[in-house]
């Protein structure tokens, strides 16, 4: 398809006003660094898993107010940019010399190539304005999307401390706390301007058949620069953000939900107590700001983390096309490979979760090469209702053991009505083996997988039955 | 700190793709083979050559001069002809307008080609008999002491262990931009460690003297010696294009592409066997090594050369014999990757101490520390050690970080936990500095001292974030006596300084530090031969009046080394570097995981240049340790394609999986009588204190599923990725 339109772009860029005709579906990144030459942001991997392009996107709150956030900008198209705030390396300059994140880096030997560097000093900005704790954990996670190979990071870990110990006193994100570091010379002085809301415009000619893109974490992963040419479809106004409500028992997660929004709501709770700190093994936190609820379940990936829990949640979807809205369970959603209920023009416009239930305990584990900012090799969510120490309820999902992300409804049946004991979950290991499909991939052996799942079946218990459950007795299990 | 933080900070250093773009300016994509082993039958380039931005297309035949890249033996072509030898191996270059035309148009080239099977495991090439050299033995004691020191031995142990290769992942890839210059020059913009490198291949490729082609380097976003030689082939396109077009030429590889087609750290297999004494001294190893060189020679002769040297670590061995062979394979050429060699022949003793401490009931730092080298003790290729504090700094960490009750802590833990068990090992290391390869070991420096006092340092050395240009600055500020703020550094230029060696080998301050320290003390002699006590403003204005010569190139050549490769016998380095680490990990039983807790780290610095910049090194040589056993795997189908060709499949460390705590201490040490200012090199050592956390995963899973019950698996491959644990811990047996 050909570019529609020669219409405009517009956005801010360091605190003044963009206008470009550059193809909606261009990366922001290319579109800095090539035609902008602005060189500051630099490119490591196009694939959203280096941060080394990272910039600040800024958007106005329910207040009014706009809040900045670090992001790839290699995930990000044109289009999403629309309406936007963004700020780069060269917009954090203040003066000639060196702020505080800066000076705290250098002091600490935090930068030694500096290809990174760039990406690392606005992810510490992006914690500095947004940041509700400032701990060194806390600063930790905000540079967690961002890979170095010369420091080791323990440098970049010192450089953390450093920053928060000079930190002045912070009122909440918001225009007060940019303008108390502006004031500190943390930040240069446009992030103290009031800035006006901009109309949200859609962008993109919105043929049907054009690919329909959320955060476009998966998509501009799999098309690459084909996507240049394309006049995506945009799933999310730009100035709402959509909110996460109880409606009657259930609960409404719109489809745009990012991952990062889930992961700051305080009503999943009821639902789901982990989830904060589940969903920090999701992508990285720069990622998580893009990454959609929608997108992750529409992608059908196998092994996607937020289909495998909402399948053990048991969500259900509703779906919104030109023949109306309809509401199907997410177990029922995946047919085949990368194939969905989905019809053509359709989209995910919510999740619900049941009225959670007293007693009903959820957990999800996921094994992966590398603990945080990695796909899994497989994963798995467990929800569980126990009744006077009889299992009542299961819904068990199991991720990357099936071309679909599989609820796994034959081992559930054969938990149901029993003891919660090791000997329960012993018992039920064969019929959990039978019903996992997995293939040798680039992510693990078949029988790697296998035992693998057997292993989070365990891992499930271990945690919501400690008392229950005898660790000796299945850790003593080999094959 | 190293002398560009505070640019990189606020974003203004520049890198390759980031220098101003000259007008017209033309972008390249490379094709290559999508076939490890095979016979070029024909290259369609018709559909690509249609492409409206297509400027030109390049393959063999159009290569003016010789169609060779080799370094040390021309076995490499820039462009395959004929056959080819590898997946990734470069077939043709598309220049087009921009970059994403190029890798559009590129992408519609078809390659016929007849596949020939393809050999990926060194030990199938051994079987073959396709070697890249001669296969080499250094030995300690003749066969038939070493046959009556096994005969001797109380204990006999023997196994196989293999370690991996690694992807360097430095942040920038590779990337080269050529600028055609009048009467047919060209200057080069190399991302490159070896600019003579780059200068003197280009040459070869264009039929130019090496006068008409200026290598520049500002500065490289990492390399970790996957820019030494490997930088070579896109600079060498990206001229071959701006030559024959006259346009400027820009190629900068996506990381995809990087990762598929250039070289990485050599796999490694081997076969080992060690003879211990009633008391665990070593009495015999005998060792071989099967070196994965891929389809050509690289630098792999050199990394075979320093896995031999490093073969037996830190121990004496009074009885060896260590055998290695360069396997030749159809997978991309392996290369040069910080250590060089050294860590994957480390590997192996470390291996065989580990299975010979299972045996007879003891931990391995016991065995570790009774077998450490000492000075007047020689090692298997014939240097006698001097200045050995291999056992001063076992000591010294053994003491300083409790040695002995974080063993006892982690028997303990053990006994009382099931799921989670902790594990311990500790990582002496003893590894040589200089260029194995005696020629290599020399560098150059011109000094400016311009009329306002100002001076700007010309070196061979190439800042890709080891520090080197601060470490330059800071001895030319030294010997000349001035204000280091009056020092700038130049790019790194075939113009400024001729003929370098690569910035390679930990060397690189040493050989170029050597060599600014010898300029800039001839100034400071034509200086001092002047009025004394004047300012240096003045003092510059004054000579310059008296007509001193204000500039001053030199040249160092490191004295005093020598190696004789008939006898395998000598004394190839010019000095070693040492250090010992304790690591302490958690692995969770359950799912196979596992956390780095910490590592207490006693390193042998000598008298620091730049503690912050040595400091810097020690943690990220670590880092880049710990993932090539731990989690970094490179996965190849069986038809030789890599399957972990980007960052959602590989996995480099990040911040969480760095160890919890890293404790690093310097040897308190008298001054290193051998490098400049007292210093020792500092790039490669610690990366070796990464063995230890292998060792101590190891110790862990060994607490699990002990030895009796883990029948022949001797957990001794690497990486010990999740996956490979777990099956060891529940697998079936
Ligand atoms: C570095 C990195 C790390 C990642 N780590 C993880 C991880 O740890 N775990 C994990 O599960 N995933 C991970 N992902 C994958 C990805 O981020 C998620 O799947 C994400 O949720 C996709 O959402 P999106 O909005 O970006 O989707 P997009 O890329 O915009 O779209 C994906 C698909 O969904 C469709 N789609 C989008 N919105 C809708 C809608 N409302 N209705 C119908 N269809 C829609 C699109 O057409 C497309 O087919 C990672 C990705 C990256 C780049
Ligand atoms: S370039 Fe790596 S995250 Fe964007
Ligand atoms: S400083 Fe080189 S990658 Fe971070």
């Amino acid at each position: 398809m050909k570019p529609t339109a020669t219409k405009t772009i517009s956005f801010h860029l360091n605190g003044e006003a963009v206008e470009t005709s550059a193809a909606p579906g261009r990366l922001l990144l290319d579109y800095l660094r090539r035609d902008l030459r602005a060189v500051g942001t630099k490119e490591g991997c196009r694939e959203g898993d280096c941060g080394a392009c990272t910039i600040l996107f800024g958007k106005h709150n329910a207040q009014g107010e706009l809040i900045y956030r670090a992001v790839p900008s290699c995930m990000l198209l044109m289009g999403h940019a629309q309406g936007g705030y963004v700020v780069t390396i060269e917009g954090l300059r203040v003066g000639k010399g060196l702020n505080g994140v800066q000076q705290a880096v250098v002091d600490c030997g935090g930068s030694q190539c500096g290809f990174c560097t760039p990406g690392f000093i606005v992810s510490f900005t992006g914690f500095v304005l947004n940041g509700t704790e400032f701990s060194v954990e806390e600063a930790t996670h905000a540079i967690s999307g961002n890979l170095c190979r010369c420091t080791g990071y323990v440098s970049l870990v010192r450089a953390a401390a450093a920053l928060i110990g000079g930190l002045p006193d912070l009122p909440e994100p918001g225009l007060e706390r940019n303008r108390r570091l502006v004031e500190a010379q943390l930040l240069p002085e446009f992030f103290g301007r009031e800035v006006a809301q901009m109309p949200a415009e859609e962008i993109g000619g919105l043929p049907s058949e054009a690919p329909f893109v959320g955060g476009g974490t998966d998509l501009i992963v799999q098309r690459g620069e084909a996507f240049n040419l394309e006049a995506p479809r945009f799933a999310r106004d730009l100035s709402r953000k959509p909110a996460i409500r109880v409606k009657g028992d259930e609960l409404c997660l719109p489809g745009e939900t990012t991952f990062e929004e889930l992961r700051e709501c305080t009503l999943l709770g009821k639902w789901w107590p982990t989830s904060r700190t589940d969903l920090e093994r999701f992508a990285s936190p720069i990622v998580r700001e893009r990454a959609s609820l929608a997108g992750n379940i529409a992608n059908a990936s196998p092994i996607a983390d937020g289909t495998a829990i909402f399948l053990g949640l048991g969500a259900d979807l509703v779906l919104t096309g030109a023949g109306g809205t309809r509401r199907v369970a997410l177990g029922d959603f995946f047919h085949g490979y990368k194939q969905t209920e989905l019809q053509p023009g359709e989209r995910i416009a919510s999740l619900r979760l049941p009225k959670a239930q007293t007693g009903h305990r959820f957990h999800f584990e996921k094994i992966s090469k590398r603990e945080y900012l990695d796909i899994a090799s497989i994963n798995s969510g467990l929800g569980i209702q126990v009744r006077d120490g009889v299992i009542d309820a299961v819904q068990l999902s199991a991720g990357g053991v099936a071309p679909i992300p599989l609820l796994m409804r034959q081992t559930a049946a054969c938990l149901i009505g029993k003891p919660v004991n090791a000997q329960t979950v012993l018992e039920a290991v064969p019929v959990l083996e039978a019903e996992a499909t997995p293939i040798s991939d680039v992510r693990g052996s078949a029988d790697y997988k296998r035992l693998g799942l057997r292993q989070l079946f365990f891992a499930h218990f271990l945690a919501l039955f400690p008392n229950e459950v005898d660790e000796g007795q299945l850790m003593e299990v080999t094959r | 700190m190293s002398l560009d933080a505070a640019r990189h900070t606020r974003g203004e250093s520049l890198f390759v793709d980031d220098l101003p773009q000259p007008s017209g300016l033309l972008h390249g994509a490379v094709f290559s083979s999508p076939v490890a082993h095979g016979r070029l039958l024909s290259l369609d380039l018709d559909a690509a050559q249609k492409h409206a931005a297509v400027r030109r297309i390049f393959t063999a035949k159009d290569v003016p001069g010789e169609n060779q890249i080799g370094a040390i033996i021309p076995d490499e072509p820039l462009f395959a002809e004929g056959h080819v030898h590898h997946i990734g191996q470069p077939l043709a270059l598309v220049v087009a307008t921009s970059p994403e035309a190029a890798r559009e148009a590129r992408d519609l080239i078809r390659a016929e080609i007849e596949e020939l099977e393809p050999v990926v495991c060194p030990r199938e090439a051994h079987r073959r008999e396709q070697f890249i050299v001669p296969s080499r033995s250094l030995r300690l004691g003749d066969e038939a002491q070493l046959a009556e020191a096994f005969a001797k031995s109380a204990t006999i142990v023997e196994g196989q262990t293999s370690t991996a290769g690694q992807e360097h992942l430095y942040l920038e890839t590779q990337a080269s931009m050529a600028v055609p210059l009048e009467g047919g020059r060209l200057r080069i913009y190399a991302g490159t460690q070896g600019p003579t490198a780059v200068q003197r291949v280009a040459a070869r490729v264009l039929a130019l003297p090496m006068s008409a082609i200026e290598v520049e380097v500002l500065r490289l976003g990492g390399a970790f010696g996957g820019k030494e030689d490997q930088a070579t082939p896109w600079a060498t396109f990206a001229a071959l294009a701006a030559h024959c077009l006259e346009q400027p030429v820009k190629l900068v590889l996506q990381r995809s592409e990087d990762m598929l087609m250039t070289g990485k750290r050599h796999p490694y297999q081997s076969d080992w066997r060690l003879g211990l004494d009633q008391e665990g001294k070593i009495l015999a190893y005998e060792a071989t090594l099967f070196q994965n060189a891929g389809a050509s020679a690289d630098l792999s002769p050199a990394i075979l050369e320093r896995s031999l040297f490093h073969a037996a670590n830190c121990y004496k061995i009074p009885n060896a014999r260590i055998t290695a062979h360069s396997c030749r394979t159809n997978l991309t050429p392996f290369t040069a990757f910080r250590g060089f060699g050294g860590p994957q022949g480390m590997f192996v003793i470390e291996s065989a101490l580990a299975r010979a401490a299972e045996v007879l009931g003891v931990t391995k730092e016991h065995l570790q520390s009774i077998n450490l080298l000492q000075s007047g003790d020689v090692t298997p290729y014939g240097q006698e050690m001097q200045g050995c504090v291999s056992r001063r700094s076992f000591e010294q960490t053994a003491q300083r970080f409790d040695l002995a009750g974080a063993r006892r802590a982690t028997v303990e833990f053990n006994a009382k936990n099931k799921r989670f068990k902790r594990g311990l090992a500790t990582m002496p290391i003893c590894f040589g500095i200089s260029f194995t390869n005696k020629m290599m070991n020399q560098a150059g420096s011109l000094v400016h001292i311009y009329l306002d006092g100002s001076v700007q340092v010309a070196s061979g050395a190439v800042e890709m974030g080891q520090g080197v240009t601060a470490k330059l600055r800071n001895i030319a500020a030294h010997t000349l006596g001035c204000d280091v703020n009056l020092i700038s550094m130049a790019a790194t230029s075939t113009t400024t300084v001729a003929n370098t060696s690569p910035t390679a080998a930990s060397a690189g301050a040493d050989l170029n530090g050597m060599a600014v320290r010898i300029a800039c003390t001839q100034l400071r002699e034509r200086l001092d031969a002047l009025e004394r006590g004047l300012p240096w403003k003045e003092l510059i204005n004054h000579a310059h009046q008296e007509r001193v010569h204000l500039s001053s190139a030199a040249h160092y050549a490191t004295p005093n080394i020598h190696y004789d490769k008939d006898a395998e016998w000598g004394a190839p380095f010019a000095y070693h570097v040492y250090g010992s680490s304790i690591t302490r990990v958690t692995v969770d039983c359950l799912l196979g995981t596992y956390k780095i807790d910490s590592v207490e780290i006693v390193h042998d610095a000598g008298k620091s240049l730049a503690p912050l910049i040595d400091r810097g090194q020690v943690e990220g040589g670590l880092a880049q340790g710990i993932g090539w056993l731990t989690v970094e795997d490179l996965a190849y189908s069986d038809d030789g394609r890599l399957l972990s060709h980007n960052l959602a499949t590989y996995k480099a460390p990040d911040i969480y999986s760095a160890p919890v705590k890293i404790e690093v201490e310097f040897l308190e040490h008298d001054e290193s009588p051998c490098a400049v200012l007292g210093s020792k090199g500092i790039g490669e050592p610690p990366l070796m204190y990464g063995i230890g956390a292998f060792f101590a995963i190891r110790d862990a899973a060994r607490a699990f599923r002990p030895v009796e019950r883990s029948g022949a698996e001797d957990l001794l491959c690497a990486p010990l990725t999740p996956e490979r644990l777990l099956m060891y811990l529940h697998g079936n047996r």
